[in-house]
């Protein structure tokens, strides 16, 4: 029984980790890509 | 036809989707000291999100010159006829050390490098603080403020009832405080900040402010001061604003 919940646990956690990764280059990129439009406005 | 007429029910269904999640943008610690280059980050963070947003105002004047403390003060009477809404933030944000503190208090002047100036005080001086941080403010002539926020979010036992007992409006780390006939009601919101964060960890900190935007639930609250525009960038921040307004409608506290 806690073997089963310790397993789904460390599922759960690698899947967050992995979506948060995900999001993260997904923000950044997003930030950079608005950082670059106004740059070359600004050119 | 008919598909623009699809696409315009779509928008509309977005946006009202959008509606039911609200957040508060906060620029921190405007003071005579900051107020010439802290007015201009202000009005760029409002353009980027498309209205007045809300000012936590320091009201010591410090030893300012009085030409200065002036222009400080038509500064914030500008803000004021603007729409802009304005929130005590501490009498001088800097803890007196030479006050009585209890231990939690202590600590959390060690972690806040001796910022947090409510943290762990006794109820008498917390009042008279409080006094003393509204007599500041009304040298400015500007109005009462729509609430108080503690420096560092760091308060005392009795600073959340004293606060209402003057101000509509109260906040610690978890929510937002304000009195419904007679009673206290809390609105979660989480406090998304970035000023004390070590800069190794800024970007995690910024996706997650995104994420915590992006997910439902809480009146959360972005706070930017003028060391983020040093450590973030303005057009880093600029961009978050404009990308978290994308994702919620931009509410201030008197709206909540």
């Amino acid at each position: 029984m806690f073997d089963k919940f310790f397993k789904t646990c460390v599922k759960f956690s690698i899947c967050s980790a992995v979506l948060f990764f995900f999001y993260h280059l997904f923000v950044s990129q997003k930030l950079d890509e608005e950082t670059s439009t106004n740059t070359k406005e600004q050119e | 036809m008919e598909q623009n007429k699809d696409i315009a029910d779509i928008q509309a269904a977005e946006a009202t989707f959008q509606k039911k999640k609200k957040f508060i943008l906060c620029y921190h610690s405007f003071s005579v000291n900051n107020f010439k280059k802290a007015s201009v980050q202000i009005r760029k963070l409002a353009e980027a999100a498309g209205s007045p947003i809300s000012i936590a105002v320091i009201p010591a004047f410090g030893a300012a010159p009085e030409s200065e403390a002036e222009q400080f003060r038509e500064e914030l009477e500008k803000f004021v006829k603007e729409g802009y809404e304005i929130m005590l933030h501490g009498a001088r944000h800097r803890a007196d050390l030479s006050l009585k503190r209890s231990i939690p208090g202590k600590i959390a002047l060690l972690f806040s490098n001796n910022e947090a100036e409510f943290a762990g005080i006794d109820e008498r001086f917390t009042q008279a603080l409080l006094k003393r941080s509204l007599a500041l403010w009304k040298a400015h002539g500007t109005g009462k403020p729509s609430g108080f926020i503690p420096p560092i979010w760091c308060g005392n036992k009795y600073l959340k009832k004293q606060a209402l007992d003057i101000f509509d409006y109260y906040e610690d780390l978890s929510g937002i405080y304000h009195k419904v006939d007679g009673k206290i009601k809390k609105t979660p919101s989480s406090t998304l900040s970035f000023s004390i964060l070590p800069s190794a960890i800024l970007g995690l900190a910024q996706t997650y402010a995104c994420l915590k935007m992006l997910l439902p639930g809480g009146v959360h609250r972005l706070v930017f001061h003028d060391k983020d525009f040093r450590t973030i960038g303005e057009k880093r921040i600029l961009n978050m604003v404009r990308y978290t307004s994308t994702m919620r409608e931009k509410i201030m506290y008197r709206d909540l």
